[in-house]
């Protein structure tokens, strides 16, 4: 009797926590978004654009949606950087990749480096996300021409869930509806990545 | 913080209060990164007949302060020698960062570095309160420094997930650096 009420106490206490990692070449806006996906849900000022230099390090952002907790890791995507991303692919439940659509000069290098993450064996599943980030800015590509180019190797995503959003870290747009597809499509994926529960 | 004083600190006539701590091995250049900050903060005097004081091993713990944008720091310079590590843990509970140097130019004891970092990272206090660490990769005009990345490696810093980190490579000598770890500190600090 005792352990059936602590094990119904805990299921209504503990709270479910997935952990997003969030990737994308230096400059691409990663901290940005981060900082704005704090704002939007916790109702905190954050860290004013401006003030937000490149990272070498972690930035993590908490954030509660319908009593499910969601852990963001915010990574550095300098070169040199890339080879810590891995570490984290065993414990993340889904991916962010975040493209600067308004640098096409390195739109092949965002290619080779998102076909590196999608094909490592250890997130193998996970749901990506792609955005297309700096919507903002006019000339910045549209989701159906980042499409169009990642075309090539769309194959190599596998079975997992995986979209294109369009979004503007520094005004906000898209964002949104960035957390919500996240949220549907980690619930999804639960009996391949299930949950943490913490208290 | 009493009415009165949060307001004139929203109004940015008062300096808030924060407290850190500043780790590291002996040697790794913690004196001297916190002497940078002072001279920076303090108004400039009429040239002193008498230059200052040479920077020497802290003995203990040093207490200092300074102001940087607006924040007023107040800083427990800890020595870092091993016979005076003990003393660090008495300083967690009531600390809002933590800045940690390293000298980059040590491969050596870069071993023993990591042991005392993750003891520190693993002391029920710190497991408690996520507080930030930004990490000085000190020494950088030595040659043959490690780089920041290096040192992540060396450190195993990806393996702190559960707080905010940042590394910057510096040097106490030069100046080089230094703002650009502290400014991302003290942008952690105001967000509370
Ligand atoms: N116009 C526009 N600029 C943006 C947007 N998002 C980010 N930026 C700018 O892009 C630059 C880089 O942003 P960060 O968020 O630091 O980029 P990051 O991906 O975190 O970079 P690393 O930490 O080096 O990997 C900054 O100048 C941002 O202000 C956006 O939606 N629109
Ligand atoms: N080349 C070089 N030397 C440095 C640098 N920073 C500090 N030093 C030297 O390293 C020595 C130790 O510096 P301290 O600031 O006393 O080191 P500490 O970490 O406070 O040492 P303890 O108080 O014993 O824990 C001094 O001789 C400094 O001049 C640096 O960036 N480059
Ligand atoms: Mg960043
Ligand atoms: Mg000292």
């Amino acid at each position: 009797m005792y352990t059936l009420i602590t094990g119904l106490y805990k299921q209504w206490t503990q709270k479910e926590e997935f952990y997003v990692i969030i990737l994308g070449l230096d400059n691409a806006g990663k901290t940005t978004l981060l900082e704005r996906i704090k704002s939007i849900y916790l109702g905190v000022a954050g860290l004013p654009p401006e003030k937000i230099a490149p990272t070498v390090g972690l930035n993590i952002g908490k954030v509660e949606i319908n009593n499910t907790r969601l852990n963001f890791w915010d990574l550095g995507g300098q070169r040199e950087l890339h080879s810590i991303w891995e570490k984290y692919y065993s414990e993340c439940h889904a991916i962010v990749f975040v493209v600067d659509a308004t640098d096409k000069e390195r739109i092949e290098e965002v290619k080779e480096t998102f076909e590196t993450v999608i094909t490592n064996d250890t997130v193998e599943g996970v749901p990506v996300l792609m955005l297309a980030n700096k919507q903002d800015v006019p000339s910045a590509l549209k989701v159906h021409e980042i499409k169009e180019i990642f075309n090539p190797i769309a194959l190599r995503l596998g079975a997992r869930d995986s979209k294109v959003l369009p979004v503007s870290a520094l005004k906000g747009d898209g964002v949104q509806e960035a957390v919500d597809w996240l949220f549907v499509r980690l619930q999804r994926n639960r009996t391949n990545r299930p949950p943490i529960f913490r208290n | 913080m009493g009415f009165w004083t949060a307001f004139l600190t929203t109004l940015g006539i008062v300096r808030r209060r924060v407290s850190i701590l500043i780790l590291g091995l002996d040697n790794s250049g913690k004196t001297t990164i916190i002497a940078h900050f002072i001279r920076a903060s303090s108004v400039p005097a009429a040239p002193s007949p008498t230059s200052p004081p040479p920077i020497v091993p802290t003995v203990g713990f040093s207490l200092e302060k300074f102001d940087y944008e607006n924040l007023n720091f107040t800083v427990f310079d800890m020595s870092g020698q091993g016979r005076y590590r003990e003393l660090w843990k008495h300083y967690y509970d009531d600390t809002d960062g933590l800045v940690w140097v390293l000298d980059a130019g040590d491969k050596e004891r870069m071993a023993v570095v990591r042991e005392e970092l993750w003891s520190v990272l693993s002391h029920k206090a710190l497991q408690q309160k996520k507080i930030p660490i930004v990490f000085f990769a000190n020494k950088m005009d030595l040659e043959g420094s490690l780089t920041p990345q290096e040192c992540i490696a060396a450190l195993g810093l990806e393996e702190i997930r559960d707080r905010n980190w940042n590394i910057v490579a510096s040097s106490a000598v030069n100046g080089e650096g230094l703002n650009r770890g502290l400014e991302w500190l003290a942008g952690q600090l105001k967000e509370r």
